[in-house]
């Protein structure tokens, strides 16, 4: 093409199209068209689709029927909704900020120059990447009241026996720990990556001025590393508020809906119930949800965040 | 020269409108087709007059002659099952003697998506010709006109459902205005049953000197063998063997343990939850009291271990299903027999779940499908699935030729014999699979950790099924 000699000509009776910049926007557009088509018909929409069904009762079979803002004044008085709304908000309160810690120290002593860390943060990270489905096979035999491997150690070391999986109390902390153990893996790489972007000079200063390792991780890790922190954090929040898989293969809500969630409740409601209506409005109150916690945690970042 | 700075956005607008022509294109709605339909005519000919051309021809015909049997080909779902191709197979094989035009096309799913799949297949217009429809599905399924009424069928080719369990076929049986299964015209035709009953392990019982159990026994002679056969066997202080273990799902759900004392699920012109009658607590507490009282159970849980299978339970209410699964299981004797008799009213009853066959009302070759069907629920058809499953089928002639003459059915399962005689349908209504879900199931729960009393849990639980009772009369009357 020699759009850019045309260019140069007085008087162009070209049209502008044909111009080499333009030329190269198109180009690239071109590109990034299958993928915005994709966004826009495959997900955008149906977000949109889920949105109006909302307010729908719609059984996949006959049209959906509209019902408005009740079905969401309906979700609130059912009570197995709110159970699972507890029992999400619960669950994030143990997950999100136990995650982080946990994350945060393992990556802390990976960081140490010890032998055998490479290795070790390997096996740390494999939990994250193995298909949770059978991770969560997998615990629900070490958690096995009667002959799994916990139960086992418990009694070894004399301790009580804990019923795990099979108690109302027990069983959403159970998975809850199960979660952690999976997730900080992932975490411990960010953090490491983060821990390996501070200067080393601030610790010298710090070890000139006197400070005792836990004043240096005090005051000279953990706020540079707060910018991490931060993202660590809210990835955990929106993650753990989604908790699905753990609740479907392991105890499948139970015992006595102890451990049903919201993603749970909505993938009864839609796909063994069929009341797709209601599923999509769970999916809406869990987005406004996600939605919120993300908001508090940017507006309050400036508190205690601190990016250089 | 002018810089288009409204590159972008025009871009954007653009794919934008193309995005939104191509989601208006993939939404109109399909051209009409024309749909051919098959049709049986029933011909009577008597040639009178000889036309003669070459020869002299005289016909004379009084016999009903289809239309010229053109190759047809059935969608045909059912779950997949160890042995289906063959069983299958076989099924085809079957059809074929007399219908060899009919070719059938057999895909199975797994028992978890099945529902699933065809619910999306109904909502995406691609439905089997002939499928299997379960009895506790039969309610949701006709309530949306997805299987195709067979009572027309029926009568037409005057089928004699007389040589067919009663209980089983009345689980095909949906009237919208009765709300609930087992009266009214017929969805599914019944062709397996699944019956509840114990097994035990013959091995304990015989150590312990205690007399098997038999279709006699009651509802005490089963807790009195549980008490005895409890026991801590390695002296750690911790119970490994139990006399049974609680499956609410097997009692309560399949409801033995309500009707035991005279109780029901629901009233009998099925307007009233009945789930808190004194009868039905009883129910409920003799088996919760098993695991809080009497702690001849251990609490159910979540995993997927049998414990019966795997030699930690004496007595093990189940359903007949697991006697193939169990029929590998070298480590100790078992056997089956009745589920027991309440003590104070003799009742034995319990549910003959069914899974029947249906056609799809939006089949387009309805009659073949019904040819399909007739030949599957024939006792020729029951006899192949008897045989390769080791299923009970709702005709008590073919369970005397193949079920009960199984080397591998042991020697208690001729007391199912009676069994099927006095099981009654389990009621189905839409929306009963959700409210047990629920409410009912995890109220059970509860109760069996103690967390509430027997009649606190059967009274939430009554609360919710009667609103899901109510929903359904309220449906019946759209």
């Amino acid at each position: 093409m020699d759009g850019t000699k045309q260019a140069q000509q007085p008087a162009p009776r070209r049209k502008h199209l044909f111009k080499a910049s333009i030329l190269e926007a198109m180009t690239a557009y071109l590109f990034l068209a299958p993928v915005i088509i994709g966004l826009l018909v495959w997900t955008l929409g149906p977000i949109l689709g889920s949105l109006y069904l909302s307010f729908t009762e719609w059984d996949l079979l006959s049209p959906p029927k509209w019902v408005g803002l009740s079905q969401y004044v309906e979700l609130f008085h059912d009570s197995v909704f709110r159970v699972a709304l507890l029992n999400t908000l619960y669950y994030v309160a143990g997950v999100a900020p136990g995650v982080v810690v946990v994350s945060l120290l393992l990556a802390v002593v990976m960081n140490q120059k010890l032998k055998g860390t490479v290795i070790l943060r390997s096996i740390y990270f494999a939990p994250s990447v193995t298909s949770m489905a059978a991770i969560a096979m997998l615990w629900s035999w070490i958690y096995e009241p009667s002959f799994g491997i916990l139960n086992f150690l418990l009694e070894m070391l004399h301790l009580p026996a804990q019923p795990w999986l099979v108690d109302t109390r027990t069983a959403l902390p159970s998975i809850m720990i199960m979660s952690i153990w999976r997730g900080v893996g992932y975490d411990m790489v960010i953090f490491l990556a983060g821990l390996q972007g501070i200067p080393q000079v601030y610790y010298e200063a710090a070890a000139i001025d006197g400070a005792s390792t836990w004043q240096r991780f005090r005051h000279v890790t953990l706020p540079l590393l707060s910018p991490t922190t931060f993202f660590v954090l809210v990835l955990a929040v929106i993650g753990s508020l989604q908790v699905f898989q753990q609740a479907y293969v392991m105890t499948r809500g139970g015992p006595a809906l102890s451990t049903t969630t919201l993603v749970y409740y909505l993938y009864r409601n839609g796909f063994e119930w069929f009341k797709m209506g209601k599923a999509s409005s769970i999916a809406w109150v869990s987005f406004v949800l996600i939605a919120i916690a993300s908001f508090i945690q940017f507006r309050t970042q400036r508190r205690w965040v601190h990016y250089e | 020269m002018e810089k288009r700075k409204l590159n972008r956005r025009d871009f954007l607008r653009l794919s934008a409108g193309a995005a939104t022509g191509a989601a208006l294109a993939a939404c109109a709605p399909a051209a009409p087709q024309i749909i051919e339909v098959e049709k049986e005519v029933p011909v009577k000919e008597v040639v009178v007059e000889t036309v003669v051309v070459e020869k002299e021809v005289a016909v004379e015909k009084e016999v009903k002659v289809p239309a010229p049997a053109e190759r047809v080909k059935l969608l045909f779902w059912t779950y997949s099952v160890p042995g289906g191709e063959d069983l299958n197979e076989q099924r085809v094989e079957s059809l074929h003697e007399e219908h060899p035009e009919i070719e059938v096309e057999s895909q199975m799913t797994g028992w978890s998506e099945y529902h699933l799949k065809l619910e999306t297949g109904m909502a995406a217009g691609v439905m089997p010709d002939v499928f299997k429809l379960d009895w506790n599905i039969v309610p949701r399924f006709a309530y949306r006109g997805i299987p195709l009424l067979l009572s027309p069928f029926m009568d037409r080719d005057n089928i004699d459902l007389s040589r067919y369990s009663k209980g089983a076929i009345d689980s095909g049986r949906w009237d919208p205005k009765g709300v609930v299964t087992g009266t009214g015209p017929l969805w599914g035709w019944a062709y397996m049953t699944d019956i509840s009953l114990i097994y035990y392990n013959k091995d304990m019982f015989r150590a312990e000197g205690l007399s098997y159990p038999s279709p006699d026994w009651t509802w005490d002679d089963f807790l009195e063998a549980a008490i005895r056969l409890t026991k801590d066997t390695t002296g750690d202080g911790k119970i490994d063997q139990w006399g049974t273990w609680v499956l609410p799902g097997m009692q309560i759900d399949r409801p033995w343990c309500i009707w035991g004392p005279g109780g029901r699920l629901i009233s009998e012109d099925h307007k009233k939850a009945t789930f808190n009658s004194p009868e039905a607590i009883e129910g409920v507490r003799w088996m919760v009291e098993m695991v809080t009282k009497h702690k001849v159970s251990p609490v159910p849980g979540p995993t997927e271990v049998d414990p019966f299978q795997s030699g930690r339970v004496a007595i093990h209410p189940a359903g007949i299903w697991m006697i193939k699964a169990y029929h590998d299981v070298k480590e100790f004797e078992w056997d089956i027999t009745m589920i027991p008799k309440h003590p104070k009213t003799g009742i034995q009853a319990g549910p003959i779940d069914s899974a029947t066959w249906a056609i799809s009302s939006v089949s387009k070759h309805q009659d073949a499908a019904w040819e399909f069907v007739k030949d599957l629920c024939s006792a020729k058809g029951m006899e192949i699935l008897s045989r390769v499953r080791f299923k009970v089928v709702p005709m008590a002639e073919v369970n005397e030729k193949c079920f009960f003459t199984f080397p591998e059915v042991p020697p208690g399962g001729k007391s199912l014999a009676k069994a099927l005689e006095v099981a009654r349908p389990n009621p189905c209504w839409v929306g009963r699979q959700e409210v047990w879900g629920r409410s009912v199931g995890p109220e059970i729960e509860k109760a069996l950790r103690g967390e509430k009393t027997v009649e606190e849990a059967c009274e939430a639980a009554n609360v919710e099924l009667q609103k899901s009772l109510d929903e359904a009369w309220k449906l019946s009357e759209i």
